[in-house]
């Protein structure tokens, strides 16, 4: 026998938020708070993604893009291809930064790179505005001293052949917080990556090792882990 | 005309299908999305590109939000008509197969959406 129709109005409005409720619990929660927090005037941030698929380009760009747009007062993003490294406008888009701002976040979002290798090319006092580094390439970890002796307040990086991608999510959603403490956003965005790992393994029957895995990704800092997203007071 | 009439009214009278065409119809759409979203990515990162830096952005949240509408819209109306229409033995598989898979991928399109837009 059929359902009576309000009833069935109000399964049919229940479904949608069941269904919304399910992919926030299986991807990540909803921040109610998007305020942008203070002294956003002093903030900068730099992105660079490398020439990887259209539709990861894409991805990238359309996730990372709102943030360091709402919550940094300049923004630059730049996409490699295969006949532009885009050197030049990143490290343009970079000095420009690094003259106007005190605080700049680097996001390095590449395969295993040697980003720092071109940072030599900008003068050692404005480098010293250079605030988080953030590279998402495999076994770039260790390039985290380097970094620190260019003149990063703090650098963040994976040890292994990782799936930064899924780290890189939680950590940008959580770093711009108002509030937020460096090695707070990396410790949790390293939890959430463990479980949606679990999760993969679960759904890929085993053909996923969450632990290797989150060997490889597990996120470490180098430098200021007590670093604020507003400010390092 | 006599005729004609009451073969119109025996057309209109008989119980129609809808009910089980729109489930089907919300799983058959999300093959429409990806394609959509692939095409834009494709034409956005060409070399050269075809689709404007000033375009990408726009047309991109209008994609997500044109797919979460209508995956969600499709699942629940999908939802309605065969629980009002069709018995439970029939309702129930059709919902799991054909609405809940949808709406999933609405839900999933619609959280894409408030991300790509840092509203949540």
């Amino acid at each position: 026998m059929p359902t009576n129709k309000p009833t069935a109005v109000v399964i049919a409005l229940l479904l949608p938020c069941l269904a919304y409720a399910a992919v926030v619990a299986l991807t990540d929660r909803v921040f109610w708070r998007t305020a942008i927090p203070d002294r956003k005037e002093r903030r900068a941030a730099v992105a660079i993604r490398d020439n990887v698929t259209p539709f990861q380009k894409w991805g990238s760009k359309h996730f990372t893009w709102p943030y360091l747009d709402g919550y940094y007062d300049t923004a630059c993003y730049c996409t490699q291809s295969r006949s532009n490294d885009c050197k030049q406008a990143f490290l343009a888009c970079l000095d420009a930064a690094l003259e106007r701002h005190t605080e700049v976040d680097l996001f390095l979002l590449a395969h295993t790179n040697s980003f720092v290798r071109w940072m030599t090319a900008l003068p050692q006092e404005r480098r010293s505005h250079i605030r988080l580094v953030y590279n998402t390439g495999c076994c770039n970890l260790q390039q985290g001293p380097m970094w620190l002796r260019l003149g990063a307040k703090a650098y963040v990086g994976h040890p292994g052949i990782s799936e930064s991608p899924i780290f890189y999510f939680y950590f940008l959603r959580r770093w711009i917080q108002d509030g937020a403490v460096l090695e707070n956003a990396v410790d949790e965005s390293n939890g959430l990556m463990q479980t949606a790992l679990a999760r993969m393994e679960f759904v890929s029957l085993g053909e996923t090792n969450t632990a290797k895995t989150t060997r490889a990704t597990r996120a470490f800092c180098y430098g200021e882990k007590r670093l604020r997203f507003t400010g390092q007071e | 005309m006599e005729k004609n009439d009451c073969g119109s009214r025996a057309r209109s009278s008989r119980p129609g299908r809808w009910h089980l065409a729109i489930p089907v119809f919300a799983l058959l759409f999300q093959l429409v999305p990806p394609v959509l979203l692939w095409a834009i990515s494709t034409a956005a990162y060409a070399e050269p590109r075809r689709l404007s830096e000033s375009w990408e952005r726009p047309v991109s949240l209008l994609v997500l939000g044109f797919s979460a509408g209508v995956s969600l819209l499709l699942g629940s109306i999908g939802a309605y008509g065969l629980l009002t229409r069709t018995r439970a033995a029939v309702a129930v598989p059709l919902i799991l197969a054909c609405c809940i898979p949808a709406l999933l991928a609405g839900a999933t399109y619609l959280h894409g959406l408030l991300i790509f837009l840092a509203w949540v």
